[in-house]
């Protein structure tokens, strides 16, 4: 299958949404998979050695995934669910996810092409990252940033959770920025989506009297929520041609 | 001053308080066992990190702490606690703390051995071999599938095969023999590792910072770390490797983002190198019993130098 694909929880509405909007605006071959049809497949191959790392995955409803030769995928996916694997017996689900959550990392790293964004172990759409994480990475690419108090029984909200409410959102689309005020933003926030390693990115702000200050972090943000410019920056990156 | 959090009595823990002691290098000892009278808070303002952490009577500025070496134990492993429900205050308390102290671990200045995002390489094998080959290291050729028919062809292609976890679990790695051949079936249900037996001799790398320190394994049995539970005798000695090699290890567990790691080689009769994996939390005593090899001391020094 070389047509670009969305990646994403069977529940995930907002991936579910940008799939049909993309369908929708042109994008006529984009498939949808979600981790459900990944747990169910019906073969898993995936090589290693010294070729490069290669594998397909046979879906129940008969399509092929294949790492190589494939279009660009928009994943969604953070993690394996348990709850997927409900033909594995109880005693042994947690093992099988971590099984197939350690495939899915590996097989996803390995497809060619553009991918955003790319698996790591303990996040398949991206490193996890805590909250004070963000905001020293944030600080060191010159964004202003909110204070972040951390302690026992004190953790504050993740910054996944303040992208709805925000008075600015800017968004980190495969190199492109949309929605940034002014420059100095516009590179920041490219500068902390490559600092993180990742082609997608969702950033709030509340705007005060200084300026913009950086209160939400996304690897996995609602494109709707940047509009059309979003959405369209994630349509030309999923276009064949430029996937590459 | 640097910070130890572990069991003051477990063997890679005991054995650096030890070495630090020697050495005069200043620690203190975040006790796993003795949780609940810690706390531990931290506040970060555009990029300044400043926090405490109190052990019974005695608090620390986070930012006095130059290093940090951890090995934490599962919250519900330690004897305080098991049997206890999650929900209990103490089990609380203790979960809060480790969470804690892990988002501080990755942030904190200084030298952290290690931080807990990059140990995360190991929790799928193959996804950090595809690293492993980006440092030039050959990796076993490999095999993870549900189909026996694919397997069944990989074992005709390569003779020998192993088969161990993907993820890091814990596992015994084992011979693919004719027994688990008749049992292939079982693989449907979970994707498994095979992978091509390669011949040759074990070397463990302990990288610390920019130094290594390599151990030869001498031993018949697959997976030597379980040699004596099966009655196969593992003899471990130190060994010096090419600079060139040392070089490729040091600059594969930099690559990696780990201080301190443990990188698993395997030395082929016709000179080749494979690097299998790389372990972020290395339980180096058992190779310190077996060599005398100065690994605790090596990392006492990177962690004072920090």
């Amino acid at each position: 299958m070389d047509q670009p694909l969305v990646l994403c929880e069977r529940g995930d509405l907002p991936a579910l949404r940008v799939y049909q909007w993309l369908r929708a605006a042109g994008l006529t071959s984009l498939e949808l998979v979600t981790g459900d049809m990944l747990c169910q497949a019906i073969l898993w191959e995936h090589r290693l050695g010294a070729a490069p790392a290669s594998g397909r995955a046979q879906l129940a409803d008969g399509r092929t995934l294949r790492t190589q030769g494939t279009g660009a995928v928009f994943n969604r996916l953070s993690s394996i669910q348990e709850a997927s694997l409900a033909r594995i017996r109880q005693e042994d689900r947690a093992y099988a996810r971590d099984e197939m959550q350690a495939l899915v990392a590996s097989w996803l790293l390995s497809v060619e092409g553009l991918m955003l964004n790319r698996p790591t172990p303990d996040g398949l759409c991206g490193r996890w990252r805590s909250k004070g994480e963000w905001a020293m990475m944030a600080a060191a690419v010159g964004l202003r940033v909110c204070e972040v108090a951390d302690g026992i029984f004190e953790e504050a909200a993740p910054f996944e959770d303040r992208m709805e409410g925000a008075a600015l959102r800017v968004f980190v689309v495969a190199g492109r920025v949309v929605g940034a005020p002014d420059d100095d933003v516009a590179a920041a926030a490219l500068a902390l989506a490559r600092q993180a390693g990742v082609g997608l990115l969702g950033l709030a702000f509340e705007i005060g009297e200084a300026g913009p200050t950086l209160v939400g972090v996304s690897l996995t943000p609602d494109l709707f929520l940047g509009g059309a410019p979003a959405l369209l920056a994630l349509r030309d990156a999923l276009q064949p041609t430029a996937a590459g | 001053m640097i910070l130890l959090c572990g069991i003051p009595s477990e063997g890679p823990m005991r054995r650096v308080a030890n070495a630090l002691d020697a050495l005069g290098g200043p620690y203190v000892f975040l006790n796993q066992r003795r949780l609940d009278d810690v706390d531990l808070w931290y506040r970060i303002v555009q990029g300044e990190l400043r926090g405490e952490l109190r052990l019974g009577t005695v608090t620390y500025p986070l930012e006095g702490f130059r290093a940090v070496y951890w090995r934490l134990a599962d919250v519900g492993q330690l004897p305080e606690l098991r049997g206890m429900s999650h929900a209990a205050p103490r089990v609380r308390h203790a979960r809060s703390l480790h969470d804690t102290l892990l988002r501080w671990i990755e942030i904190a200045p200084g030298r952290v051995v290690n931080r807990s995002g990059p140990m995360a390489s190991n929790a799928s094998k193959a996804w950090q071999m595809q690293r492993i080959t980006r440092c030039g290291f050959k990796v076993p050729e490999t095999l993870i599938t549900n189909d026996p028919a694919l397997v069944r062809d990989f074992c005709d292609r390569h003779g020998e095969v192993i088969f161990k976890s993907v993820s890091g679990n814990r596992s015994v790695v084992r011979t693919l023999g004719p027994e688990e051949l008749g049992q292939l079936d079982r693989i449907r249900g979970c994707p498994t590792q095979f992978q091509a037996f390669v011949p040759g001799d074990n070397v463990r790398v302990h990288v610390i910072g920019s130094r290594a320190l390599a151990t030869h394994i001498d031993t018949a049995a697959v997976d030597y770390r379980y040699a004596s539970r099966d009655g196969i005798d593992a003899r471990l000695t130190p060994c010096e490797l090419p600079e060139e090699l040392v070089a490729r290890c040091v600059a594969l567990a930099a690559d990696l983002e780990l201080p301190f790691a443990g990188v698993d080689l395997k030395l082929t009769p016709e000179g080749e190198v494979f690097c299998f994996e790389v372990n972020p939390c290395p339980a180096f005593s058992y190779y310190e019993d077996h060599t005398e090899q100065a690994i605790a001391e090596t990392l006492g020094r990177y962690l004072m130098e920090g």
